[in-house]
């Protein structure tokens, strides 16, 4: 709630003074025989693919596009399935979205000793876009299953 | 020890399940991200999407296990309270009333079980007592906890080895008891119900049950054993150290009779027919316990006889104990 006060907060004072309006949106879809609809009949087990779009609305292009996304607490991620179309990094945090690193730097703490992060440790997900053209849409996406 | 390993086996099952149920049904699950951006040098921060959310649906998930192992023995003239012991899990993800009922298989065993009832533990003691509760629904049971259910039977006269086999299946219910419907239609905003159950024995898949059967076996008479061994007493050359079967020589034969029938043997009398070459020289007696042919050691048993009729050689053992064995000594010599 204080980030979406802030976040308020800062579209207002931005929009005016830049050419470039960048909105982000979610939504969560399920696989229904071959058919991704959106997600409603969903149980433990159960797949959910999760599309985060930014659309462009100004006319000038923005840059360094970071989306964090947190992995709701009873999802669990599917390695490997953080995508987005076009080019961009996908780093991942396990310690809440404090850092963010490639899978293979990522470690949790198993009684005393270190072990490498599987997916399902995972609690966030970042994404940084270079650019996004003004007027159009991008997508980043990824998988996770209900715990 | 076979109720406590089955005990131990329920626990282990217990903790590996602890996420088997899962989220629980009803729970909102709420996704968003948070975005940040740059314009001609002026950085945006801290944007942050709309709430994608949905609910979970009520997973409906079941395990029936027969836990004993092996065939649950019953006596072959008939016996009473005799238990097949199941476990019977809810592996869904919300807490379900979950209906038993016992069907006995018609094909692939020899017997049907005369009657039975259902008991659900309760008692808190592992293992079938009266005290148990004879029920055939179990109440409220929580996501991925278990309970064990009692099938208690009295088993008419069958013969040995004979199977019984009966199936267990317990049907999930709401947690009020009223009958399920998986929800087919289009996906509601509500919780919806949805089957994920396999196929048990007598089941088939996604039908909010599951079943296992367990098996009783009429356990096989035991028998009266015959056994025969021989040894030299003598020779005309070498006389009693270390005689050798030649022409002449005396021979010792030890039959030893053993019971494991499971009960007293009476009127047992064992015939042997020596071949042309062997003459009945006499020197017999029937001795309790095993055999030892070279010491042929012990007392005759007053009233036990062997007696020889030409080649025919017949040993009355009247009565064997239960578990008991007997010996028969006589010797012949060699023509």
């Amino acid at each position: 709630m204080k980030n979406l006060f802030i976040a308020i907060v800062v579209l207002f004072t931005t929009v005016t003074s830049i050419e470039a309006k960048v909105k982000v949106s979610t939504a969560s879809y399920q696989k229904m025989g071959k058919k991704w609809v959106k997600a409603a009949k969903v149980v433990p087990g159960t797949k959910v693919k999760y599309i985060n779009t930014l659309s462009n609305s100004g006319g000038s292009n923005a840059t360094n596009l970071v989306i964090v996304n947190t992995i709701p607490k009873e999802m669990q991620y599917i390695a490997n399935s953080a995508k987005c179309k076009g080019k961009c990094t996908i780093t991942y945090s396990v310690d809440g979205g404090k850092s963010y690193t490639t899978p293979r730097k990522l470690y949790v703490k198993k009684g005393s000793r270190k072990i490498r992060a599987k997916a399902g440790d995972y609690t966030n997900i970042r994404w940084v876009v270079n650019t996004l053209k003004g007027g159009s849409k991008k997508t980043v996406q990824y998988d996770a299953v209900l715990r | 020890m076979k109720k406590f390993l089955s005990l131990v086996t329920l626990m282990a099952l217990g903790s590996t399940a602890t996420y088997a149920g899962g989220t629980d049904a009803g729970t909102t699950v709420n996704n968003s991200a948070t975005l940040s951006y740059t314009v001609g040098g002026s950085q945006t921060t801290g944007l942050v999407s709309n709430t994608d959310s949905f609910v979970v649906d009520r997973k409906i998930n079941l395990t029936v296990a027969w836990s004993d192992g092996t065939n649950v023995q019953v006596a072959k003239a008939g016996d009473t309270n005799k238990v097949l012991t199941y476990s019977v899990t809810n592996t869904g993800n919300d807490v379900q009333d979950f209906d038993l009922a016992v069907t006995q298989v018609s094909s692939g065993d020899q017997f049907d079980v005369s009657s039975y009832k259902i008991y659900v533990e309760s008692d808190g003691t592992a293992g079938w007592s009266a005290s148990d509760s004879e029920l055939s629904t179990i109440d409220n049971l929580a996501k991925d906890t278990s309970k064990t259910v009692y099938i208690v039977s009295t088993t008419p006269t069958a013969n040995d080895n004979d199977l019984a086999k009966l199936i267990l299946t317990a049907t999930a219910k709401g947690s009020d008891g009223s009958v399920l419907t998986q929800t087919t239609t289009a996906d509601t905003t509500g919780v919806d119900n949805v089957f994920a159950d396999g196929a048990g024995d007598g089941d088939a898949n996604q039908d909010a049950k599951h079943s296992s059967t367990g098996t009783y076996q009429v356990v096989a008479s035991g028998a009266v054993n015959v056994s025969k061994s021989s040894c030299v007493i003598n020779d005309p050359v070498n006389g009693t150290s270390n005689p050798k079967r030649i022409p002449g020589a005396t021979i010792r034969y030890a039959i030893e009779v053993s019971n494991t029938a499971g009960s007293d043997a009476t009127g047992v009398t064992v015939t042997d027919t020596l071949v042309g070459d062997l003459a009945y020289s006499g020197n017999s007696k029937i001795v309790s316990g095993a055999c030892s042919c070279t010491t042929a050691s012990g007392t005759a048993i007053a009233g036990d006889t062997v007696s020889a009729s030409g080649q025919t050689v017949s040993m009355a053992f009247n009565t064997i104990n239960d578990a008991a064995q007997e010996c028969a000594y006589f010797e012949v010599t060699i023509n």
